[in-house]
């Protein structure tokens, strides 16, 4: 009786668990609003406009050109508004084309200008185009991740409707559960609740202890950078939730004082 | 004191289901998480700390014992005959060209008895002035580990493609120095301008 008593504890625990953790993921990494919320915050744009201009700078010195060509070819709105295009097209798995069409015109604008200015007549049109679409594939590399990605877009909607599933599978098992335990619902509560703090604080110092996750270097600064504040988000997440299963599970452990008549 | 032993109780039952969690994961899946571990620490780039070790060589092997890392400067490039003293890099990334002259890190260093290959900017401080450079002018390389001097032994223009075929060879050491053709032109050509030289001389620092 006890064994099973116990046993029942443990899944109902384990069900909580896999509740809170996919109801977590759910709402955080396969939630497109909030990643966007969270590269605001974390000036996601404003870095990669930065770099993607950095990159470019890199390309002047054996153009020929100096810097005035790239003058204003773009603006952090204009990365901020495509990159928000883009994260939505991955998440619903949607065709996405980057539009450089104002790049383009902007760089050829300022190509002309310095062309007039220095007088000069006679350039060879395809080193022009050459350097111009150097230009052009920094900017497409820096803000259009959906290509690198390949088949992840299809993979993410289907992780997120499985994990529909799972959540609503661990929930309605929980509840199951918790009905059946007629006396010892607060008990089996608090229980869940301590062993999933135990659970997700075990994560969050296991994850940090084993992945230097501030030092990650992926193909160019700007993925980088995205999945630096997206770990270190999701992890701060993951300890939030610890402290609220601990705390919740000390709040179920006080019993009501029963009169005594 | 009754909550306090309900708090002590169930936590000790909730860190006992935990335990036996973790054993019984670790048990199914720690090779498999000791692989995605060590597949993103594969990403992760934690910079040395730099030695103040300068490159040094054998003097007795005449083999190099301690090499640059990527992006460290070297040497330099010093061509009397156009005037010119270029930092020497190891690595040719564009960060890098941007700062001197880069040494392709699939050729060979002086002294290896290879092909060299380095490049820089056409810009009148870096290689600009290489088409001016006639048949025996001397190229002096001036490394940390030694003083290498080559004699212009061919120069000519040639598309990337060429470029790219250039065998590295540990049959005689011959230095190739490439810069972008034209010098003047606007934006990127396909063309390079490329000079050959033979090492003449080498002075060991000791």
């Amino acid at each position: 009786m006890k064994i099973k008593k116990t046993l029942y504890f443990f899944l109902v625990s384990c069900l909580l668990t896999v509740f809170l953790s996919s109801t977590l993921l759910l709402m955080t990494l396969l939630n497109s609003r909030y990643m966007m919320k969270l590269f605001q915050k974390n000036n996601i744009y404003e870095i990669i406009a930065q770099s993607t201009l950095e990159e470019m700078h890199n390309y002047i010195y054996q153009s020929g050109f100096n810097e005035e060509v790239l003058t204003s070819l773009f603006t952090k709105e204009e990365i901020e508004k495509s990159f928000k295009e883009m994260t939505k097209s991955i998440y619903k798995n949607v065709p996405f084309v980057l539009d450089t069409k104002v790049l383009e015109r902007n760089l050829e604008k300022n190509i002309k200008i310095i062309l007039e200015k220095n007088n000069i007549m006679e350039y060879e049109e395809e080193a022009l185009n050459n350097f111009k679409k150097e230009i052009i594939d920094t900017y497409k590399n820096n803000i259009d991740l959906k290509s690198f990605l390949g088949n992840v877009p299809e993979y993410i909607v289907i992780v997120k409707n499985v994990i529909i599933t799972i959540v609503m599978i661990s929930g309605i098992g929980f509840f199951f559960i918790y009905l059946y335990l007629k006396n010892d619902r607060k008990k089996a509560i608090s229980i869940s609740l301590f062993f999933s703090g135990c659970v997700f604080f075990s994560f969050y110092f296991f994850i940090k202890a084993s992945i230097n996750i501030e030092s990650i270097q992926f193909f160019n600064e700007c993925i980088s950078k995205l999945i630096v504040v997206l770990l270190n988000n999701l992890l701060k997440q993951f300890l939030g939730i610890a402290i609220l299963c601990i705390f919740c599970g000390l709040l179920f452990c006080f019993e009501k004082k029963r009169e005594v008549l | 004191m009754k909550t306090l032993e309900a708090i002590v109780k169930r936590f000790a039952i909730a860190f006992f289901f935990f335990s036996l969690t973790t054993t019984l994961v670790y048990l199914g899946c720690n090779k498999k998480i000791s692989l995605y571990i060590r597949t993103f620490n594969n990403f992760t780039y934690v910079p040395q700390e730099k030695e103040k070790k300068p490159v040094a060589i054998n003097l007795e092997t005449k083999e190099i014992t301690h090499y640059p890392y990527y992006g460290e400067k070297f040497g330099i490039i010093k061509i009397p005959a156009i005037d010119i003293q270029v930092n020497l890099y190891h690595g040719d990334s564009l960060e890098i060209l941007k700062k001197g002259a880069g040494h392709y890190s699939g050729s060979y260093f002086p002294s290896e008895g290879g092909t060299i290959l380095i490049a820089a900017h056409n810009r009148s401080e870096y290689f600009k002035y290489l088409p001016k450079l006639k048949l025996d002018d001397e190229i002096i390389i001036d490394t940390t580990y030694g003083v290498f001097t080559y004699k212009i032994i061919d120069g000519k223009v040639m598309k990337i493609k060429e470029l790219e075929k250039i065998r590295f060879t540990q049959e005689k050491e011959t230095l190739v120095l490439y810069t972008c053709y034209p010098m003047n032109a606007l934006g990127f050509t396909n063309e390079r301008y490329v000079v050959y030289a033979s090492l003449t001389e080498v002075s060991y620092e000791n």
